[in-house]
């Protein structure tokens, strides 16, 4: 792994590949890493941004986030706004795990008086919050049921005793994205997904309990407004997405797309994982309202954990969600494709920004951040491996750099393949419970591909975003306990 | 419109340097940034297809263990742009090749607008 010999240090943290670095690209290409970050990635990812950065349209810079690797088209951990009327959209640059992302809630449980019941609590979540592949959850729904999902999000969640307001309140945009239209999503798609609200999935999808300890707090200040305020302060993350129903979408608009470049819209791209359509044509708005139903049935997919994680606290301590202080901090996307506003040569302009493994992270003051965080910042969950831990961040002024958008996770270094044959999930079961962290996985292969040395150091991560000036650092938490999907 | 206008950021604080760096892309500037003049020297070293720096924005801290020698250093490798100097509040400003000199404290925007008035944009 190396980085291409055209790239410059444009600051401590930011590198930049020019457009003269391949042809046909329209922007440069801006790296957000430390040198041994950089040194560490994939040289796909260089590769990757800079095809991205020959799309039509894309505006600013193709952005890499300090935990990029190689993805579908666009590498994981890619950022790139497009013009609305010039640009495209691309499901590459949002992933087939369409709203993958992450939320974080609190207790008001410390370590101790959670250790001496971690192994009751995982198996109840593990019983309750069905994980792996194929999964369905307890929620059935019928076809309009599941359409009123995909068109009202966690807002579905909130009309069925699922959510609080407070909850709606404390995800990125109430989570729902308006103008999502089901009837824009294949028969497919909606039989993979009418069964499975609540459900966890598979991959590098998991639902923890952590401990933020006094020594991972980086700005006590702000973890106090973030509701982390006591030693040892149990709380809990979880990590997942819009599960096969996303994965659908993707896959029946990566087809729609591809037929539509060639026959219809005369667009030729460098890389057919690239598959893109103009924002502004018919396959583009019906993608786009596809991909909204996706984020929405993602966002009520987090909802509907949340709600059973909260009755599993509540059976094992005897003590309702409200007493037991189960409030929300946030639910963040990382994978999506936004409206956004951004000033761009001193002037507002409406984008479409593309985050692929890649979090929006709002500055303080910032239009869409719910009153309680409007003075200190969107909030960031960042997810670790099991074994290393996890963050949380907060978006600061100097985002405006990559359109307020930081990384999402540590990031692979190795392949899922490489991984099951250099650690033994056994091995790695027996190693987590010596280190104090409990797990349940639905295989030893899946427990395997998630070992914290597939991944990147978090902390470096974590450092690198603080670098480039896109989050700060708030509070660091330690894994006692994994439902591994 | 032609290449944006480069500004050299040469602050210590990573914070400051990050902030003025999204505020002067918004408004539609390049820029290359540096915690300390030696840095500054070895890094941002620029070329096709970029324009040459036009300014350089400096805080006095950076020229702090008598660093005049290298900022000349960086200058020559710039073709001697201007500098913005952004001294300290209450001790006079160290001598030098100051086109400008901004006392602390001083609000974002208010920085920016000079900035603005010394390397305008080009208008499209």
């Amino acid at each position: 792994m190396a980085a291409p010999a055209g790239i410059r240090r444009v600051d401590e943290a930011v590198w930049e590949l020019p457009p003269t670095f391949r042809p046909g690209m329209r922007v440069p290409v801006r790296v957000f890493a430390t040198e041994r970050l950089l040194a560490e990635m994939d040289e796909q990812v260089f590769a990757q941004a800079a095809s991205v950065a020959t799309l039509p349209g894309i505006v600013g810079y193709s952005f890499a986030m300090p935990d990029a690797h190689w993805g579908y088209g666009f590498p994981i951990g890619g950022v790139a706004a497009m013009d609305l009327e010039t640009g495209v959209i691309s499901p590459g640059g949002i992933g087939f795990d369409i709203n993958c992302g992450m939320r974080l809630a609190l207790t008001n449980l410390t370590e101790e008086e959670v250790r001496p019941r971690i192994r009751e609590l995982v198996d109840a979540l593990f019983e309750r919050v069905p994980a792996g592949v194929g999964t369905k959850g307890f929620v059935k729904l019928g076809e309009s049921d599941f359409a009123d999902v995909l068109e009202q999000g966690a807002g579905w969640c909130r009309g069925h005793g699922f959510a609080t307001e407070e909850d709606l309140d404390r995800t990125e945009e109430r989570g729902c994205f308006a103008g999502a239209d089901a009837g824009k999503v294949s028969a497919r798609a909606l039989e993979r997904g009418r069964n499975q609200l609540g459900t966890l999935g598979s991959g590098n999808h998991y639902l923890e309990i952590q401990v933020a300890r006094p020594d991972g707090i980086a700005d006590p200040a702000l973890a106090a407004r973030f509701g982390i305020t006591r030693p040892n302060q149990v709380v809990v993350m979880f990590h997942c997405g819009s599960r096969g129903f996303g994965h659908q979408v993707a896959t029946d608009y990566l087809e729609v797309f591809l037929h539509a470049m060639k026959t219809k819209h005369a667009l030729a791209v460098v890389d057919r994982e690239l598959a893109c359509a103009p924002f502004r044509s018919r396959e583009g708005q019906n993608y786009f309202a596809a991909m909204k139903c996706a984020v929405n049935m993602s966002f009520a997919n987090r909802q509907v954990i949340l709600h059973r994680v909260r009755e599993v606290f509540e059976s094992i301590f005897h003590r309702s969600p409200a007493d037991l202080g189960m409030d929300m901090v946030y639910d963040v996307a990382h994978n999506t494709a936004k409206l956004e506003t951004h000033r761009v040569d001193g002037a507002r302009r409406e984008l479409l920004v593309h985050r692929k493994g890649a979090t929006r992270a709002f500055a303080p003051g910032m239009p869409g951040l719910p009153a309680v965080y409007a003075e200190i910042g969107q909030p960031v969950i960042i997810g670790g491996s099991m074994e290393t831990g996890s963050y949380l961040l907060a978006g600061v002024p100097g985002g405006a750099a990559a359109f307020y958008s930081t990384a999402h996770g540590s990031g692979r270094t190795m392949s899922r393949t490489k991984a099951r044959k250099q650690f033994p999930g056994r091995d790695l079961e027996r190693r987590l419970l010596a280190h104090g962290i409990y797990v349940r996985s639905v295989s030893y292969a899946g427990l395997a591909e998630e070992a914290g040395p597939a991944y990147k150091d978090i902390d470096a991560v974590v450092e690198a975003t603080e670098v480039a000036g896109l989050s700060r650092r708030v509070a660091r938490f330690t894994p006692i306990g994994n439902v591994k999907g | 419109m032609g290449l944006p206008p480069v500004i050299l950021l040469v602050l210590p604080d990573h914070w400051a340097r990050a902030l003025l760096r999204a505020e002067l892309i918004e408004r539609g500037y390049d820029t290359v940034g540096a915690p300390d003049l030696r840095t500054a020297f070895r890094f941002p070293s620029l070329g096709e297809p970029r324009g040459p720096v036009r300014l350089v924005v400096l805080d006095e801290a950076a020229l702090d263990g008598d660093e005049h020698r290298v900022l000349d250093l960086v200058l020559s490798e710039h073709g001697r742009p201007p500098v913005l100097l952004l001294a300290r509040a209450f001790q006079e400003p160290s001598p030098g090749p100051w086109a400008r000199v901004v006392r602390r404290p001083f609000a974002l925007g208010e920085l920016v607008a000079i900035v603005e008035k010394m390397v305008p944009l080009p208008r499209s």
